[in-house]
C-alpha cells in the first residue's frame, strides 16, 4: 500500500489532473445514478407477490366505422355502442378465449396517463396514502378476465366484477396493511382527499367502502409500493373509446393467436359501426408502454451524459497511464529483474487506479453529500404515491447514500480498471532487457 | 507569417507521426468532447434553424388566446374560432400569411388504409387550412394544396407526404385523385409533398386536412363567445415587422371585439393573446416570464445548453490538460534549448498550442461526423423525440435533413469549440512546463 502511495505522490502533477476529473464526475454523475438505480429497483425488484398472470392475457381496441354510418359528426348513441357487447361476445365465443371483457382501464394500459389519488381511513384522515386509481365497468369479468386473485376473507373475484355496492371500491392488500393494520378491511370505510386550494392541508371529498382486497400489482413498473385503487364506473354502458381484455385458456399460445386473428380483425370482428382494430398480447402492449415511460425516458436521457462521463474518465485515465507507464518501464524492469512477477505488476498498477479512484471518489461523493443534505435530495424518489411512512432503502438518509455512493465507486472502478489495464499489460508483457536498456 | 504557420502545422504532423499512441488518444478524447458538445448543438440548430420546410421560423409567431370569463375560474379553450381568425389577422397590415391547425395537439389516433381489411397504417393527421402551405415553404412531389374552398366546404381532400403515398401505392404520382381511408372514412389526395422530418414538430404529419372537415374530435366553437374555438394560430410577419408591432396592431381589434360581446353576452371578459417566436415555442423555457419573449430573453434561455457544452468540454479537457501536462514533461529539454538559445515563452506558448490545435482540429472533424451519426441512429428513440416534444406521437420512423446538420453556422460551432477546448486543454500545462528555469530545465536532457 505505502508503494502504491509514494507512486501516486510521485506522479502527482499527472494524476491530479484525473484526480480532479474523477471528483468533478462523481459529483456529477451522483445525482444520474440515483435516479437510474432507484428507477431500476421499482422496476426489477419491487414485484408484487401477487402479480396477475400474463401470458395467456390479449388487449384490444376499438375503431369506429363512421363512414358505414350516419353518426359521422354526431354523439355515438347508445343503441350504436351495443356493437361492442356483440364483437366481445364473438370473441369470447372462440375455443381459445377463456373470458373478455370490455375495459376503462387497466393495469399497464398507459403509463402516460397516470392517475393517483389520496386516500385515508375515515376515522382518521391524517394517516394518508397517494394511491393509483383505476376505473372499472361492472358485471364485466374484470378481475378474472385480468387475473387478480382476492385475499383470503374477501369476496371472490367474480363476485366483486359484479356489481358490488354503490360507494363501493377494490384496494390492493398493501393499502388495507397501511391503513387498517391487517388484510381483512372488507366493509371498513375510506376516506377520499384532496388538497385544500391553499395548499396548506387535505379536505375530504367523499367516503367510500372497502367491497374487496385483491393481491397486490403495481400500476405503474417504477413504482415501489403496490397500492391500487379499482372504482367502479359512473357508466353502466361502456364509453365509445373502451378497451378489450382477453384472457386466453391455459395452453394457448397468446402470440400465435394474435398473428392468427390479425389479419381478419376488420372483417370477423366488426358490428354496426364498431370494428376491432387493435388486438396485441399483454407482454407486447406492456413492453412498448415501457419503452415510451417518462421514467423510462428520463433514465436514457440522464444515462447519455453518464456514458460520456464514463468514456471521458475510460480516455483520460487510458492516456494519463499510458505517457506515465512509459517513463516508468524502467522501475518496473528493475522489479522484474528483482523477481516481481508479471501478475503482481500488474495488480499493483490496478491498486494505483482504484486508490486513486477510492480517494476522488471519496471526495466528489463528500461533496455531492453536502448538497444533497443541505437540499434534502434524498428523502424519496417516488413521486406516484406512497405514505411516507414506508421503511426501505431509497426512503432512508444513510443507507441511499451510501448504496449509491458504493455504486457510483464502483462504476468508476470499472471504467478506470478497464482503462488502467491497456497500459498495464502492454508494460508488463515487456521483456527485463528491453526495459532496463534504457536505464 | 502563413510560412511559419505552415511550419507549425508540418512539425505537428511530424510530431502526430512520432507518437502514433499520444496522437490517437489525444484525437480520440477531442473527438469524445466535440461529439457531446456537437450533440447539444445539433438538437439546438434543428429547433431553431431555418430549416425546410419551416424556413421562415424567425418570422414565425404562434398564438394562442385566453378568455376570462370574471365568474369562471379558467379558460376552457386556448385557440380562436375561425370567425376569431378572420376578425383578428386577416386584416392586419403587418401579417403575411395566417395559418391555423385544429390545436395544437393536432395527432389523434388515426389509423389509414386503401380499403377495409387492407393494411392498415398509424398516421399523424394536421387538421389545417390552405395557407399553411403558404407559411410553411413545402416541396409538391404531384398535385396541389388544397383549396380556400375545400377548407370552406369542409371537403374531404388531403396532402400526404411521399413516404404514406409509397407505402399505400408504391408511386407517389399515382396516389393523386385515388381515395384513402382515414379511420374507415374515405377522402380524396389532392397533393402529396416531400416528407418533412417528425422532428420539425410544425409542419410534419403524414396527412394534412382542412380543419372543417366534420368529426366530433375536432374544430370546436364555444356556444357562448364565438371568437373562442380550438384554432391555433400560426402567423408569418412581413419582413420588418416584430411580434410587438403585431400585438399593438391587434389592440384596437381586440377593444372593438371586447365591447361587442359585452353588449351581446353582457360578460365582461378579459382576452389575454400570447404570441410566441419560434424559439420560445420550441425551447423549454429556463427563465424569464411567460410574456417575456425578447431577444435577451431568447439568449438568457440559451445559457443552459451553452453550459452544457462547455461542460461537455470541460472535462474532456481535463483529461487533455493531464496528457498535455505528460507530453511537456518529456519535451521539456527540448524547451530548455530553444530557450537557451533566445526563444521567448510566448513564442514556445504559441507553437504549442498551435501543434494542439492541430490534433484538436482532427479531433473535431471526427466528433462532428460522430454526432452527425449519433444523431441519425437514434433520431427514431422515444428518448430523442422527447427534444421535440414528439415522445408521446404516433411517429412511426423518424427521418433526419441535410440542413439540420450541415450549415455554416454548425462549422462555424465546431470551430470554436475546437478553439475553447484547446484553450482549456493546453494553456495551463504548456505555461507551467514553460515556466521552468532554462537550468532545470536542460538538466532532464540526459
Amino acid at each position: 500500500m505505502r508503494a502504491i502511495l509514494k507512486n501516486l505522490w510521485a506522479h502527482r502533477k499527472q494524476n491530479g489532473w484525473i484526480f480532479a476529473e474523477i471528483i468533478i464526475i462523481t459529483a456529477l454523475s451522483w445525482f444520474i445514478v440515483d435516479y437510474v438505480v432507484v428507477n431500476a429497483y421499482g422496476i426489477y425488484f419491487c414485484t408484487p407477490a401477487g402479480d396477475f398472470e400474463k401470458d395467456h392475457l390479449c388487449v384490444g381496441q376499438f375503431g369506429i366505422l363512421r363512414g358505414a354510418s350516419e353518426s359521422e359528426g354526431k354523439m355515438i348513441t347508445q343503441e350504436e355502442r351495443q356493437g361492442l357487447y356483440v364483437v366481445k361476445n364473438k370473441l369470447e365465443n372462440l375455443p381459445e378465449v377463456q373470458s373478455a371483457c370490455l375495459v376503462q382501464d387497466y393495469i399497464g394500459e398507459d403509463f402516460r396517463t397516470y392517475r393517483w389519488s389520496t386516500i385515508a381511513p375515515a376515522d382518521d384522515t391524517l394517516k394518508t396514502i397517494g394511491v393509483a386509481d383505476l376505473n372499472y365497468y361492472q358485471n364485466e369479468k374484470y378481475f378474472e378476465t385480468l387475473g387478480l386473485k382476492t385475499v383470503e376473507g374477501s369476496p371472490s373475484a367474480e363476485v366483486l366484477s359484479k356489481e358490488i355496492q354503490q360507494d363501493g371500491v377494490v384496494i390492493t392488500r398493501s393499502i388495507a396493511q397501511m391503513l387498517f393494520g391487517t388484510d381483512q378491511a372488507v366493509g371498513k370505510r375510506l376516506a377520499m382527499l384532496r388538497a385544500t386550494r391553499d395548499g396548506t392541508g387535505v379536505q375530504v371529498t367523499g367516503y367510500n367502502t372497502v367491497a374487496g382486497v385483491v393481491e397486490d400489482v403495481k400500476e405503474n413498473p417504477n413504482e415501489r409500493y403496490p397500492y391500487v385503487i379499482f372504482f367502479p364506473s359512473l357508466y353502466s354502458i361502456p364509453s365509445y373509446n373502451c378497451k378489450l381484455l382477453l384472457r386466453l385458456k391455459p395452453g394457448v399460445d397468446a402470440e400465435e393467436f394474435v398473428k392468427k386473428a390479425q389479419p381478419t380483425l376488420t372483417d370477423e370482428f366488426r358490428a354496426g359501426i364498431f370494428v376491432l382494430n387493435y388486438l396485441d398480447t399483454y407482454r407486447h402492449h406492456y413492453e412498448q408502454q415501457l419503452k415510451r415511460d417518462n421514467n423510462t425516458l428520463i433514465s436514457q436521457m440522464a444515462s447519455i451524459p453518464l456514458v460520456l462521463f464514463c468514456i471521458n474518465v475510460v480516455l483520460g485515465t487510458l492516456g494519463t497511464f499510458w505517457l506515465q507507464l512509459r517513463k516508468r518501464r524502467e522501475n518496473i524492469g528493475i522489479m522484474r529483474a528483482f523477481g516481481a512477477s508479471r501478475r503482481r505488476i500488474f495488480a499493483m498498477l490496478l491498486a494505483e487506479g482504484a486508490v486513486l479512484t477510492a480517494l476522488a471518489t471519496f471526495v466528489g461523493c463528500f461533496i455531492w453529500f453536502q448538497f444533497a443534505a443541505s437540499n434534502d435530495l434524498l428523502s424519496d424518489g417516488n413521486i406516484y404515491g406512497g405514505s411516507g411512512r414506508e421503511t426501505d432503502w431509497v426512503t432512508q438518509f444513510w443507507p441511499h447514500f451510501l448504496i449509491i455512493s458504493f455504486i457510483v465507486y464502483m462504476l468508476i472502478l470499472l471504467v478506470v480498471s478497464i482503462a488502467v489495464s491497456l497500459p498495464a499489460w502492454n508494460v508488463c508483457r515487456q521483456k527485463v532487457v528491453e526495459a532496463l536498456r534504457s536505464e | 507569417m502563413i510560412r511559419k504557420f505552415l511550419l507549425y502545422f508540418r512539425q505537428a504532423f511530424a510530431l502526430m507521426k512520432e507518437d502514433k499512441q499520444y496522437s490517437a488518444i489525444y484525437i480520440a478524447g477531442t473527438a469524445v468532447a466535440i461529439a457531446s458538445a456537437m450533440l447539444v448543438a445539433i438538437i439546438l440548430n434543428i429547433q431553431l434553424a431555418n430549416i425546410y420546410p419551416e424556413t421562415n421560423r424567425d418570422r414565425t409567431l404562434y398564438v394562442q388566446s385566453f378568455f376570462v370569463n370574471p365568474g369562471a375560474t379558467f379558460a376552457r379553450h386556448f385557440g380562436f374560432s375561425p370567425e376569431g381568425v378572420d376578425e383578428l389577422f386577416r386584416k392586419l397590415e403587418c401579417v403575411e400569411t395566417v395559418s391555423v391547425s385544429a390545436s395544437d395537439n393536432f395527432i389523434y389516433d388515426f389509423k389509414a388504409c386503401i380499403e377495409l381489411g387492407k393494411q392498415e397504417l398509424p398516421v399523424c393527421v394536421n387538421f389545417t387550412d390552405d395557407a399553411f402551405f403558404r407559411l410553411y415553404s413545402f416541396r409538391f412531389v404531384a398535385g396541389k394544396p388544397f383549396t380556400e374552398e375545400n377548407v370552406k366546404h369542409g371537403d374531404k381532400c388531403i396532402v400526404i407526404t411521399d413516404v404514406l403515398a409509397r407505402k399505400m401505392w408504391g408511386n407517389e404520382s399515382e396516389a393523386v385523385g385515388k381515395s384513402l381511408l382515414l379511420n374507415y372514412l374515405p377522402y380524396r389526395v389532392v397533393g402529396v409533398v416531400k416528407e418533412v422530418s417528425p422532428l420539425l414538430r410544425k409542419s410534419s404529419a403524414d396527412v394534412y386536412s382542412p380543419y372543417s372537415v366534420k368529426d366530433s374530435n375536432m374544430h370546436y366553437i364555444d356556444s357562448e363567445n364565438r371568437y373562442q374555438g380550438d384554432l391555433v394560430v400560426s402567423v408569418l410577419l412581413k419582413k420588418g415587422f416584430t411580434r410587438q408591432m403585431m400585438l399593438d396592431e391587434l389592440e384596437p381589434h381586440k377593444a372593438r371585439i371586447l365591447s361587442e360581446l359585452k353588449s351581446t353576452t353582457g360578460i365582461d371578459y378579459q382576452w389575454e393573446i400570447i404570441a410566441r417566436p419560434h424559439w420560445a415555442e420550441s425551447m423549454i423555457m429556463f427563465f424569464g416570464s411567460a410574456s417575456d419573449y425578447s431577444t435577451s430573453k431568447m439568449l438568457l434561455n440559451l445559457l443552459l445548453p451553452v453550459l452544457l457544452m462547455l461542460l461537455f468540454l470541460l472535462l474532456p479537457a481535463i483529461n487533455l490538460s493531464g496528457m498535455v501536462s505528460n507530453r511537456m514533461e518529456s519535451r521539456v529539454a527540448e524547451m530548455g534549448i530553444r530557450k537557451a538559445f533566445g526563444a521567448k515563452k510566448r513564442v514556445l506558448l504559441g507553437q504549442v498550442m498551435q501543434e494542439n490545435l492541430v490534433l484538436t482540429f482532427f479531433g473535431g472533424i471526427v466528433g462532428y461526423a460522430l454526432s452527425c451519426g449519433v444523431v441519425a441512429a437514434i433520431s427514431s428513440n422515444p428518448m430523442f423525440l422527447t427534444f421535440f416534444q414528439r415522445e408521446n406521437d404516433l411517429v412511426d420512423s423518424v427521418s433526419v435533413q441535410f440542413d439540420m446538420f450541415f450549415t455554416p453556422i454548425m462549422f462555424l460551432i465546431v470551430f470554436v469549440c475546437c478553439v475553447v477546448l484547446n484553450l482549456m486543454a493546453a494553456l495551463i500545462p504548456s505555461w507551467t512546463s514553460l515556466k521552468r528555469p532554462i537550468v532545470e530545465s536542460l538538466n532532464q536532457k540526459k
